[in-house]
């Protein structure tokens, strides 16, 4: 028996669930704006989360918007990497090529916890520059 | 939809109207908003005077797309000038009414609005782009139409970068896709509140020269960028060689904004291509008419641009480019 057993298996189970952790905010999260554009602007368009990388140690997300259900023109409102450790999430545009997925642009800000990520969804929807609200916008003109 | 248009060459014509808002009596203690129904009067004549001059001057234009302008205060233009046209506005109207960008186009030519493309935390006032597609037969060119956030210190360079970094994303995703069936163009006029050296260049990667825009490069694809020609390169100097100018009655003219306060020309205004617009195919730029207005009727008796203000001659502190693409 090693005198190192059980460290890596303890430290993989710790990462994974602390990057399932994030993920599963940021899921949620998702959800909880979809509830809110189907209540209060008739679900015209829909967020959803694209995997562009799935590592042990990076997942990289982009929120898309598309008219509901999804068809026509997508808009990326943000692209997302988690890290291991799940957060601090950063943010920034990627570029995928064939052997990987690097950042295009260094990382915007940081989402360092739940509580960031939240207000991170809230202002897509409570400030009047916010590409969730430009999308809705751009949906209405399109039924005058 | 593809449009059954005819014209053999479109001209458009962007413009950074400076603080267009209808009048409103609600808001007329606002700096930026007219004080007065005369004073707003006074502004659409001005404003109508250039445009009835630049298309005077330079053939009926097809497309304008203008920026600090009210969906009012555009309806109204357009009823003015050019009643059997289209046009769009992102301003949300009403109590909401905003100073923002508005497209207006003749008919003759049909375009569909594309969602607007906004990077993620902006700050308060940023405008979103404007995505404007013209197809005809089997050629899809898309413009976009900018005003990125005003120069405010190294933060608003910060929001500038990611506005140029997005559009190029952009850019990069329009272009590539080929799945359509179409040959894909893409023009990009603002006013990007920034020189076309430095971050024009580094995020957006419009160039100086045509080359650069039509040579790939092993890394483009890896970075998922596509090389632009930025025809304001052109314009960052003197329009007329010393003598010229004076003969035309113009002492100066070296960009599209004139900033009073530090007596400075920065060419702020751009009209950015990619390289598919280069070639000898139609359709392409017709480069020799792009150019930055500069006529009385555009600017102060000084010969320079300023804000609108009833005592002066001002129409705006920027000038009109116009700009050519043969079709056909």
């Amino acid at each position: 028996m090693s005198r190192f057993e059980g460290l890596l298996k303890k430290n993989l189970e710790k990462k994974l669930a602390a990057i399932d952790r994030a993920q599963s905010d940021l899921n949620e999260l998702v959800t909880d704006l979809n509830m809110v554009i189907r209540d209060e602007a008739d679900g015209i368009a829909e967020l959803k989360l694209r995997t562009v990388a799935d590592d042990v140690d990076l997942k990289v997300f982009e929120l898309l918007i598309s008219a509901a259900p999804q068809s026509g023109p997508k808009r990326v409102i943000e692209t997302f990497s988690l890290p291991g450790d799940g957060y601090p999430i950063s943010t920034g545009t990627y570029s995928r090529s064939e052997e990987s997925v690097k950042p295009r642009l260094l990382h915007k800000f940081f989402l360092d916890d739940r509580e960031k990520l939240e207000i991170y969804f809230s202002k897509l929807l409570s400030e009047p520059q916010s590409p969730v609200v430009a999308f809705l916008a751009y949906l209405r003109r399109q039924d005058l | 939809m593809v449009a059954s248009t005819q014209i053999s060459t479109l001209r458009f014509a962007w413009w950074n109207v400076a603080d267009f808002a209808h009048f409103d009596k609600n808001r007329s203690a606002h700096a930026r908003w007219p004080s007065s129904q005369d004073e707003y009067d006074d502004k659409c004549c001005r404003v109508d005077r250039v445009l009835t001059k630049i298309q005077s001057t330079y053939g009926p234009m097809h497309l304008i797309g203008l920026t600090e302008i009210t969906r009012q205060a555009a309806m109204e233009l357009k009823d003015r000038l050019f009643p059997n046209w289209d046009v769009l506005s992102v301003d949300p109207g009403g109590s909401k009414s905003e100073l923002t960008l508005a497209v207006l186009w003749n008919k003759e030519i049909s375009l569909s609005e594309d969602p607007p493309l906004m990077p993620s935390r902006m700050p308060a006032g940023a405008r979103p782009m404007v995505v404007m597609d013209f197809k005809y037969e089997l050629e899809w060119i898309r413009f976009i139409f900018c005003h990125w956030v005003a120069f405010d210190g190294e933060m608003s360079d910060k929001y500038r970068r990611w506005q140029a970094d997005y559009l190029s994303s952009h850019a990069y995703s329009y272009l590539k896709d080929t799945d359509s069936g179409f040959r894909k163009h893409l023009v990009i006029a603002g006013d990007f509140n920034t020189e076309p050296y430095g971050l024009m260049q580094t995020y957006l990667s419009a160039h100086k020269h045509r080359k650069r825009a039509m040579d790939s490069h092993y890394r483009d694809e890896d970075v998922e960028r596509v090389n632009l020609y930025n025809c304001a390169w052109r314009f960052t100097g003197e329009k007329w060689p010393h003598g010229e100018g004076l003969a035309k009655g113009f002492v100066d003219g070296a960009g599209t904004y004139y900033y009073r306060e530090e007596k400075s020309w920065h060419t702020f205004d751009q009209l950015i291509v990619d390289s598919t617009l280069l070639t000898d195919r139609k359709p392409y730029l017709d480069e020799k008419n792009v150019e930055i207005i500069y006529m009385d009727e555009a600017v102060d008796r000084d010969g320079l641009p300023r804000k609108f203000d009833s005592k002066t001659h001002g129409v705006s502190d920027h000038v009109p480019l116009v700009g050519c693409l043969v079709l056909r």
